[in-house]
C-alpha cells in the first residue's frame, strides 16, 4: 500500500505540474509586448522592439483555435477513415487510401496555401485545410496499425460472447487504438503549431503575424518574440496532450 | 476419480433432445478439408471432450457451435434448432467460450470483463454485481482481485476470470477451446479439479477441445476423438481405452500406455480387501481410497512393495490392494 501511496504522491506532483506550465505559458505570453528593452538590440534604429497591432495573447488564442479545428479534423477523417477502411466493404480502397494521404504528405505548405487561396478566399480557411492535410497522415497511419495490432484472440473472444461489429468497435479497438492515436495526434499537432504560422501569410491571424511582420519589414526582434511565442505555446498544447494520452493509457 | 455418472435430466424431453447436434458437417480453410461429413450428437448435461491430432478439426469443430466458423456442408443444431437460422450474436450471449489464455479485455478490470455478456444482455446492475459475487466466490478468485487488470493476475487466476466470465449469464453450454495449455501443471491440475466440479453441480453441456489425453480422460464423461475430420470413437473414457491394440484410437490413446490409462480411470477403494492378518503394519506403504489405481501402482513402484495400505480421509486403515488386484477384471 505504502508504494501505491508513494506512487499517488509522484503522480499529484506531475499534476501539478501542467497548471505551473500552463500558467507560465501565460504569463510569458503576456509579458512579451512589455519587454521591449530585451529585444531593442535586436530591432532596426528607431523601429518598434516588440510586436503591439495585436495582442500577443489574442493571436495565440486564434492560433490555438486553428491548430484545434484542424486537429479535430484530421482525428475524425483519419479515425473514421480508417475505421472504414479496415472492415467490410471498405478494405478494398485500403491502398488507395494510404497512398493518396501520403500523398497531401509530400506537397508543401506554401504550396498548398497558394493553391487553395485562389479556389477559396484568404483567412482562416485554408490554413485549415493546409494543416488537415499534414494532419491527416500520421492518425490515419497509426489507426491503421493499431486496428491491425488488436490481438485477433481478443477479437475472437469479443465476438464468441456476443458482441456486435460496433460494439467490439467502442469497447474493444477503440479503447486499446486510443493512446497509439493520441500520440500521433500529438506529434500532428506539433507539426502544426509550427505550420500554422504560414496562415499569416495568407491573412489568417495567428502567432506568425509577429514572425511575417518581422520578415517583411526587416525587424529581427518581432522574428524572435513570434518564435519565442509559438515555441512555448507548442510546449503547452503538447504537455495538455501528453496528460490525456497518459489518460487513455491508464489501466 | 471415477468416470462421473451421467447428470441427471430433469425432463424426459431434455434426454430425447441432444444439446449440439452435427449432421454431416463439412469445413474446408483455405483449400483443405477439415471436416469430412462429421456426424457428431452431445447430449444435454454431458463433458463431451474434443481430442486428436493437430489439423483434425477439433477447434473448429467447437467455433462451428457459436458461428464462428459457419459449415460448407451439412448443418449444426443447437438445442434442436438449426443455429444458420439464428440470429449470431444472439446464440453466441447464449453460449459460454473459454479460449486458451484467457482472451480477457486488457483494459478493462475483472469486475468488467467478467460482466460482459450480463452487460450486453442489459441486466440491472444490482442483479450483475450479485452474479460476480458468485462468481468469484465460485472460481475462488480473492474478492479484493476484481478491482485489478488481467495483466496484474498470474496466468491460473486469469483462466479463472476467463471462465467466470463465460459463466456469468448462466449459458446452459461452455465452449472451452484448451483453456488450461498455457498453465503449468500444478494450477492444471487444480484448475482441471474445478471444471470438473463446476459442471457435475451445474449441470451444464460443456464441449472441451484439448490435446492432452490425461486432461480429456480425467474431464470427459464422453471422449470424442477426431480424426481426419471424421468422428474416430465416441464414447466414455472406459470405451474409449478399451479400445482394441492396432487401432488408430489406441494408438492415439497412448497405444503401450494405454494400460495405465485404464488404471487412472479405477478407484482404489473399488479394489481393496478388507484387511486380513497378512496386512502391512501402519508404519508401511498406504495409499488414499478415493486415489486412482494409477496412482496407487506409481506408490508401490515408488516403495518398492507389492502391497499397500488403504487409509481413509481421515487416515484410518480401510483395507489393503495388492499387486494383483491392480489387473483388469
Amino acid at each position: 500500500m505504502s508504494a501505491a501511496e508513494a506512487g499517488g504522491g509522484g503522480r499529484l506532483g506531475r499534476a501539478a505540474m501542467l497548471p505551473a506550465l500552463l500558467t507560465g505559458w501565460l504569463v510569458l505570453l503576456w509579458a512579451l509586448p512589455h519587454a521591449g528593452p530585451l529585444f531593442a538590440g535586436l530591432a532596426p534604429a528607431g523601429a518598434p522592439a516588440v510586436y503591439t497591432r495585436s495582442p500577443l495573447l489574442m493571436l495565440a488564442l486564434n492560433h490555438l483555435l486553428l491548430v484545434g479545428v484542424a486537429c479535430t479534423i484530421a482525428l475524425g477523417l483519419g479515425l473514421g477513415t480508417a475505421i472504414a477502411v479496415t472492415r467490410g466493404a471498405g478494405a478494398a480502397f485500403r491502398p488507395l487510401v494510404e497512398s493518396l494521404v501520403a500523398l497531401g504528405q509530400t506537397i508543401p505548405p506554401v504550396a498548398v496555401l497558394a493553391l487553395a487561396v485562389p479556389m477559396i478566399g484568404f483567412g482562416a480557411v485554408p490554413t485549415i485545410v493546409a494543416l488537415v492535410l499534414y494532419g491527416l497522415l500520421p492518425v490515419l497511419q497509426t489507426a491503421l496499425a493499431a486496428f491491425d495490432g488488436t490481438p485477433p484472440q481478443l477479437k475472437e473472444a469479443a465476438a464468441g460472447m456476443g458482441l456486435s461489429s460496433g460494439q467490439m468497435l467502442r469497447q474493444l479497438e477503440l479503447p486499446l487504438a486510443a493512446p497509439l492515436v493520441l500520440a500521433a495526434l500529438r506529434t500532428s499537432a506539433a507539426t502544426a503549431m509550427g505550420t500554422a504560422t504560414i496562415g499569416s501569410v495568407v491573412g489568417a491571424s495567428t502567432l506568425g503575424d509577429p514572425i511575417i511582420a518581422g520578415l517583411v519589414g526587416s525587424n529581427p526582434a518581432f522574428v524572435v518574440e513570434g518564435c519565442i511565442a509559438v515555441a512555448a505555446t507548442a510546449i503547452a498544447v503538447d504537455a495538455v496532450l501528453r496528460q490525456l494520452e497518459r489518460a487513455s493509457r491508464r489501466r | 476419480m471415477t468416470a462421473a455418472p451421467a447428470a441427471p435430466d430433469t425432463a424426459d424431453d431434455a434426454r430425447a433432445r441432444p444439446a449440439i447436434v452435427f449432421e454431416a458437417v463439412t469445413k474446408a480453410l483455405g483449400g483443405r478439408t477439415i471436416l469430412d461429413r462429421l456426424d457428431l450428437e452431445v447430449p444435454p448435461g454431458r463433458f463431451v471432450v474434443l481430442i486428436g491430432p493437430s489439423g483434425c478439426g477439433k477447434t473448429t469443430t467447437l467455433k462451428l457451435v457459436n458461428r464462428l466458423e459457419s459449415p460448407d456442408g451439412g448443418r449444426v443444431l443447437v438445442d434442436g434448432e438449426d443455429i444458420a437460422r439464428r440470429d449470431a450474436v444472439e446464440l453466441r450471449r447464449g453460449i459460454g467460450y473459454v479460449i486458451q489464455s484467457g482472451g480477457l479485455f486488457p483494459h478493462w478490470t475483472v469486475r468488467d470483463n467478467i460482466a460482459t455478456v450480463p452487460r450486453l444482455l442489459g441486466w440491472p446492475r444490482s442483479r450483475i454485481r450479485a452474479r460476480i459475487e458468485e462468481l468469484v466466490g465460485l472460481l475462488r478468485l480473492p474478492a479484493d482481485h476484481i478491482g485489478r487488470y488481467p495483466h496484474q493476475l498470474s496466468g491460473g487466476q486469469q483462466q479463472r476470470v476467463g471462465i467466470a466470465r463465460a459463466l456469468a449469464a448462466d449459458p446452459p453450454i461452455l465452449l472451452m477451446d484448451e483453456p488450461f495449455s498455457a498453465l503449468d501443471p500444478v494450477t492444471r491440475l487444480e484448475l482441471q479439479d474445478e471444471i470438473k466440479e463446476i459442471q457435475q453441480r451445474t449441470g451444464k453441456t460443456v464441449v472441451f477441445v484439448t490435446h492432452d489425453v490425461d486432461e480429456a480422460i480425467k474431464l470427459a464423461t464422453d471422449i470424442a476423438l477426431l480424426n481426419a475430420g471424421r468422428l474416430a470413437c465416441f464414447g466414455s473414457p472406459r470405451q474409449v481405452t478399451a479400445a482394441q491394440a492396432g487401432s488408430f484410437t489406441y494408438d492415439f490413446l497412448g497405444g503401450g500406455a494405454i494400460g495405465l490409462r485404464r488404471l487412472a480411470l479405477e478407484q482404489v477403494a473399488d479394489r481393496a480387501r478388507s484387511p486380513g492378518p497378512g496386512a502391512p503394519g501402519r508404519g508401511g506403504p498406504q495409499v488414499a481410497a478415493d486415489a486412482s489405481l494409477r496412482e496407487a501402482l506409481s506408490a508401490m513402484l515408488e516403495h518398492g512393495a507389492d502391497r499397500l495400505s488403504v487409509v481413509d480421509a481421515a487416515g484410518r486403515p480401510v483395507g489393503t490392494l495388492g499387486w494383483s488386484d491392480l489387473a483388469p477384471r
